[in-house]
């Protein structure tokens, strides 16, 4: 069974993920930070993909992404923001796709189930 | 005693003088017997006194009276013959004599000091028109109203006289005479009806200066107009008189001797004279052209007097043309700051109001995301569990109110966002080597993958650009992960980065087992417009152009096609 890191500071948020992807048959882990996250990936290399939001706390979704990759280069990111206008950010580009918050969440798990799918050498870009 | 006459006989003894006496009666006594001796020397009463005085006028009968009383008395008159009116002065002096029945009268003939008032006359006039020109030259900036008013000034019946005056200018690089504007009368009949005309409206410059500005196409100066306009003159030809004049700085009549050269025989020819009054203007030692004139119709012969007088019209009119030609680009320049200043004010503007517009947008953006967030979980959940719930569910029709809802706020927000989406720039010099270095930075942060190859040429490394820091990444990024995903293996490329004139032009070359990457790259860059798939490409190149760059396609220098991207140089640094 994959499993899904879930990171944003709106608990609503991460349940509705945790339980909608859930659903979908994943293995669901959610945390409320980017300082969270990392220790959390750290804790669990098994993760096989992160939903990271941008606008948290103290570290941003973007110095997480940066770092995640100086750790795991290979693992799958993707942001996920009430705010479009991160695209523009030459940092976001580090993910593996970028996808702004919707109500209608069958973009969000086309996205996780393609990326999931792909080996890591051949992983499709954004 | 001897009578005062005496006096002017030897002060004039060569002047047209005769001295006589006047009796009482009115009757010429000779000087002999008047008391003098230099009478017969004057030439007696050659000039027939008794004949020419009009006796019977007034004015005479009182002046006489005046000088029998003692008084002096001086009468002037004209006397008219078929030929000529000639002025006389008639001086009568009171006689010392004792018996006192006659007066001395001295009798002079003023033509000589008439014609030299005429000719004083004459020079009142060239100064009075010299004056009327300057001040009309005063009041305009106008460069053809100048030039009008110098071929009025020479030619017109209250002008200096000439039949004819053209005006040749040079040009800003002083490589050729350039004919401007003509005046004058081409056939007799033409000049005929002109001058008539003229002479019966009696014009000042003035007036004759207004007529033209109320009616510029007068169809009097066609024909040489058609001929000054025809007229370009290389300064480089010295076998022409106009050019030959202009380089030695003087002015000159031309007589058949000077016209020596096929190309001079051609414009004497178009004149239709030999005889050309050819006066360079020059300002402040700069050459400004050349004022020509000449008297076809009348065929009057022109003078060094009549050069003198246009040398110095055209000093002032050298002078007028520069003034024009200066104020000229004056104003172009008052123009250009005119123009830049009011882009400054407009960009002023439009800054204080992005400044403005920005900060609502801001506020505006945030307050949409803050709607997104609890939208999301709001639309979330009811899409989530009317997925779990039988359509014939109490709840069922409420969550599907909400999903539309949601969607619906969603939409809007989606719209609204993409309006007032900021786009902030941060845009300066840049060193493009270190742009390149941070971009693979990036693309292989934390060093978990391999890195394309790079290198700098020499004289490339301290190149800079002006761009967008961020967008240069951007388009970078995006080019250069496309290229690794097509070379399967980012470490597989090599980059290049070399100098070409004042752009500086990154090589991307792939795999070397694959001779054609560069071209299957390059067309996917070129075709990316409108591809969906391959919006990133678009973005990265409408960064480069944007920033004045681009990309291609170019033989490396061992004849391997290679994919480029290029920007300009900073100047100072190209």
């Amino acid at each position: 069974m994959k499993s899904i890191l879930i990171v944003d500071d709106e608990e609503e948020i991460r349940s509705l993920y945790e339980s909608e992807l859930g659903d979908e048959g994943y293995s669901t882990h959610a945390v409320s930070s980017g300082e969270e996250a990392l220790h959390f990936i750290d804790a669990n290399p098994e993760i096989d993909l992160v939903i990271l939001d941008i606008k948290m706390g103290l570290l941003d979704g973007l110095q997480v992404l940066e770092r995640l990759r100086s750790r795991r280069a290979d693992l799958p990111v993707i942001l996920n923001s009430a705010y479009s206008t991160y695209k523009s950010d030459f940092k976001s580009w580090l993910a593996d796709a970028y996808l702004v918050k919707s109500p209608n969440l069958s973009e969000l798990k086309n996205s996780v189930k393609e990326l999931l799918r792909l080996e890591p050498a051949g992983r499709e870009s954004r | 005693m001897t009578p005062p006459v005496d006096i002017f006989e030897l002060r004039l003894p060569n002047s047209q003088i005769q001295y006589f006496g006047i009796s009482r009666e009115r009757k010429i006594i000779p000087s002999h017997a008047a008391g003098g001796s230099s009478f017969a020397q004057s030439g007696g009463d050659s000039l027939g006194a008794s004949r020419i005085i009009p006796m019977q006028s007034a004015e005479f009968n009182q002046a006489l009276d005046s000088a029998f009383d003692g008084h002096p008395s001086t009468f002037r008159f004209t006397a008219f013959s078929a030929e000529r009116q000639t002025p006389f002065e008639l001086h009568l002096i009171p006689s010392r004599a004792a018996d006192g029945d006659h007066i001395t009268a001295v009798l002079i003939d003023r033509s000589d000091e008439t014609e030299v008032a005429a000719g004083l006359r004459a020079r009142i006039s060239t100064l009075d028109l010299i004056s009327q020109v300057v001040k009309a030259f005063s009041e305009t900036r106008n460069l053809t109203d100048i030039l009008r008013i110098i071929l009025l000034g020479v030619s017109a019946g209250s002008g200096l006289g000439f039949n004819r005056g053209f005006i040749l200018l040079a040009n800003e690089s002083r490589s050729h005479l350039w004919g401007c504007l003509a005046t004058g009368p081409s056939t007799p009949e033409e000049a005929g009806a002109i001058w008539q005309d003229m002479a019966q409206r009696a014009l000042s410059l003035e007036q004759i200066l207004r007529l033209y500005r109320s009616n510029p196409a007068r169809d009097n100066d066609i024909h040489v107009n058609r001929l000054v306009a025809s007229l370009k003159i290389p300064l480089s030809d010295a076998s022409n008189f106009i050019v030959r004049a202009v380089n030695d700085g003087h002015s000159i009549i031309t007589v058949p001797e000077m016209i020596d050269s096929p190309g001079s025989r051609e414009l004497i020819a178009r004149f239709g004279t030999d005889s050309i009054a050819v006066v360079p203007l020059f300002s402040r030692e700069n050459l400004q052209g050349v004022l020509l004139a000449d008297n076809l119709i009348t065929r009057k012969p022109i003078c060094s007097a009549d050069i003198d007088v246009l040398e110095i019209f055209a000093k002032y009119a050298s002078d007028a043309i520069e003034n024009s030609r200066l104020y000229g680009k004056l104003e172009q320049q008052v123009c250009r700051l005119k123009e830049a200043n009011e882009k400054i004010v407009q960009s002023r503007e439009n800054l204080i109001k992005a400044e403005k517009l920005s900060s609502v947008a801001k506020i505006a953006l945030d307050v949409a995301h803050e709607i997104r967030n609890p939208l999301t979980i709001i639309g979330g959940y009811a899409n989530s569990h009317i997925r779990k719930l039988p359509a014939d569910d109490a709840s069922f029709k409420v969550l599907e109110v909400i999903c539309r809802q949601s969607a619906r706020i969603e939409h809007a927000l989606d719209r609204f966002s993409s309006v007032v989406q900021l786009s902030e720039r941060k845009e300066g010099r840049f060193s493009l080597p270190n742009l390149i270095r941070e971009t693979i930075n990036m693309l292989c942060a934390g060093g978990n993958c391999e890195y394309p190859s790079l290198l700098i040429e020499p004289g490339a490394e301290w190149d800079m650009v002006f761009v967008d820091q961020g967008l240069f990444h951007q388009a970078l990024i995006a080019i250069v992960r496309k290229a690794s995903q097509m070379a399967s293996d980012i470490s597989d490329l090599r980059m290049r980065l070399a100098r070409d004139g004042h752009r500086g032009i990154i090589f991307i070359d792939g795999p070397d087992n694959w001779p054609e990457f560069a071209e299957q790259f390059y067309r996917m860059l070129r075709d990316s417009r409108g591809d969906l798939k391959n919006q990133d490409m678009a973005v990265a190149l409408e960064i480069l152009q944007h920033y004045g760059g681009g990309i291609g396609l170019a033989p490396d220098s061992d004849n391997v096609m290679r994919v480029y991207m290029e920007l300009p140089l900073c100047r100072e640094e190209a």
